[in-house]
């Protein structure tokens, strides 16, 4: 209900976790495992 | 010969068209009435309100690919439903006006053997005085709106450039409002482009919602299975505003909005005023604000619509409270109850409750989010009803006909953080089902195997992917049916 009511309890990510969020190599991983992950709740959809 | 009319060209009646027409041999008719002879892929609209996308890029002209593939189109708006005909014609017709160079406001009868309801939302920006892009905020839910948004953004970032703070309001602009996701994506597509600009020092983001917690989406919020805990969508969503300085008011009703001024009432009861250089603040919804009339000319709108204009479809309407909601509570085939040839798909067709908890504040005022039936759902729903006409259409009634209802859908929801292949993110999100269903799910509501969410760049090139993708399929370019929905 106000401004960043929460702000102290959210967990901030470490300077590894967002290296890791734009590190290419790692993020081609992820676009693997995401798509399949998507595909199949897609196909529990369709 | 039969006809098929739709009404609408968005994501939901532009698919119920093609497949409608896939299906069905040329001898039967596909017909599609929009006010527009432009399909806007609205998901990238967020892109194009902050300049990182030229709104050529989310627009495919209707008439070419309707040309093709051999569906009639007339550019017009539905005014009226006539679905027992109109006195000595039995024959159901609806009236639309035309919307078309030359012709405006000319109206004329179409009859139909099946109609789909694809007419999605109006933008209620009167809800709320001095919202839109005719008052004091700027929106992103049409792409001219999102050109426009981008222009003004751009002329705070010049503002910034030469020395001058600023602040910038992104959000909900009525305590009723839906698709919070775009206007998440949104303010996380502003910080992305400040920084990308080298002017975040300069500037302010604030980020006003009507939900009651970051996170809720307008779905109640979901739980995701990370790093060995269930943790809540809420402090995924929280993470990303504190990690990107994004400071963010939940719970908000935006009463009326002045000259770089928003008024608003939080859920304690409370009045607060926002000052703002830049805003970008979304409509609520309601429906296209057709009538329904009976033979002999009757007003029978409450028949074919609620209150609010959506339409009736095969929901169980009837007054809960929120603890008896069940997830057959909503639609399986989106029939009209009544005239069982018309149909409602999309945003056009009427939820049975919201998704999320209601809540009013301690003064009275509802404040909740609308339940979003936007995007992937839309996309299928849109397919669904038009296969199962087809059937009907060829006789194949022996085929049990397909259901859609969001209570067994699944969401895939790739929530832009940034344009950029190599700096860009975006939040990759999943759920299944879409509503709630603590009969089959006691402990979440939806089956945490299907239902995850992860940041970072990968989720941008899907992001981008989709995009062209969908693009793709909107022109109905070879093997376009085989990009699922």
């Amino acid at each position: 209900m106000s401004m960043n009511q929460s702000d102290q309890h959210a967990p901030l990510p470490t300077h590894t976790t967002r290296f890791f969020r734009t590190f290419v190599p790692w993020q081609v991983l992820k676009f693997i495992s995401i798509n399949l992950k998507m595909i199949r709740m897609i196909r529990r959809s369709h | 010969m039969a006809r098929v009319v739709i009404l609408g060209a968005g994501i939901a009646g532009h698919t119920a068209a093609l497949f409608a027409r896939r299906r069905l041999p040329r001898s039967h008719q596909v017909i599609v009435v929009s006010p527009k002879d432009i399909y806007n892929w609205i998901p990238s609209n967020i892109w194009v309100g902050v300049g990182a996308m030229p709104y050529s890029k989310v627009v495919v002209p209707l008439r070419p690919v309707y040309a093709k593939m051999g569906i009639d189109f007339v550019q017009a708006r539905a005014v009226e439903i006539h679905p027992e005909g109109t006195g000595a014609v039995s024959a159901p017709r609806v009236v639309v006006e035309s919307t078309g160079d030359g012709e405006a406001g000319q109206r004329r009868e179409i009859g139909y053997d099946y109609l789909i309801n694809a007419t999605g939302p109006k933008l209620n920006f009167a809800a709320t005085p001095g919202l839109g892009p005719e008052g004091f905020t700027q929106s992103v839910c049409t792409y001219e709106h999102a050109d426009k948004a981008a222009g003004a953004f751009m002329a705070a970032v010049e503002e910034m450039k030469m020395g001058r703070p600023q602040t910038l309001l992104i959000g909900t602009g009525h305590g009723m409002c839906t698709c919070e996701g775009a206007a998440f994506e949104f303010v996380l597509n502003v910080e992305f482009e400040l920084r990308r600009h080298q002017v975040r020092d300069k500037a302010r983001v604030v980020f006003i919602t009507n939900e009651p917690e970051l996170g809720d989406f307008g779905v109640g919020g979901m739980h995701f299975k990370r790093g060995g805990y269930v943790v809540s969508s809420k402090l995924f969503a929280e993470s990303l505003f504190v990690e990107r300085g994004v400071e963010w008011i939940t719970g908000a009703h935006v009463q009326k909005v002045e000259a770089g001024k928003a008024f608003y009432e939080t859920l304690d009861g409370e009045n607060h005023e926002a000052a703002f250089d830049f805003a970008m603040l979304l409509p609520p919804f309601t429906g296209a604000g057709m009538k329904a009339l009976d033979r002999a000319g009757q007003d029978i709108t409450a028949d074919l619509f609620m209150p609010n204009g959506f339409m009736k479809v095969d929901a169980d309407y009837s007054k809960k409270d929120f603890t008896q909601w069940k997830a057959s509570d909503w639609p399986q085939s989106y029939r009209n109850p009544k005239y069982a040839n018309i149909y409602a798909v999309g945003i056009a067709f009427a939820p049975p409750h919201a998704i999320s908890r209601p809540r009013v504040s301690a003064r009275g005022t509802p404040i909740s989010p609308a339940p979003p039936r936007t995007g992937m759902p839309s996309a299928i729903i849109g397919r669904v009803v038009a296969n199962n006409i087809a059937d009907q259409v060829l006789g194949r009634t022996r085929r049990q006909p397909k259901t859609a209802s969001m209570a067994n859908l699944g969401a895939a929801c790739v929530a832009s953080a940034g344009a950029n292949w190599w700096s860009g993110t975006a939040a990759s999100m999943t759920m299944y089902p879409i509503v709630p269903d603590f009969q089959r799910f006691p402990e979440y509501g939806r089956d945490l195997k299907f239902t995850f969410g992860d940041i970072g760049s990968a989720g941008h090139w899907i992001k981008k992917i989709l995009h062209y993708m969908f693009i793709y399929k909107a022109r109905a370019l070879p093997f376009w049916w085989l990009i699922p929905e």
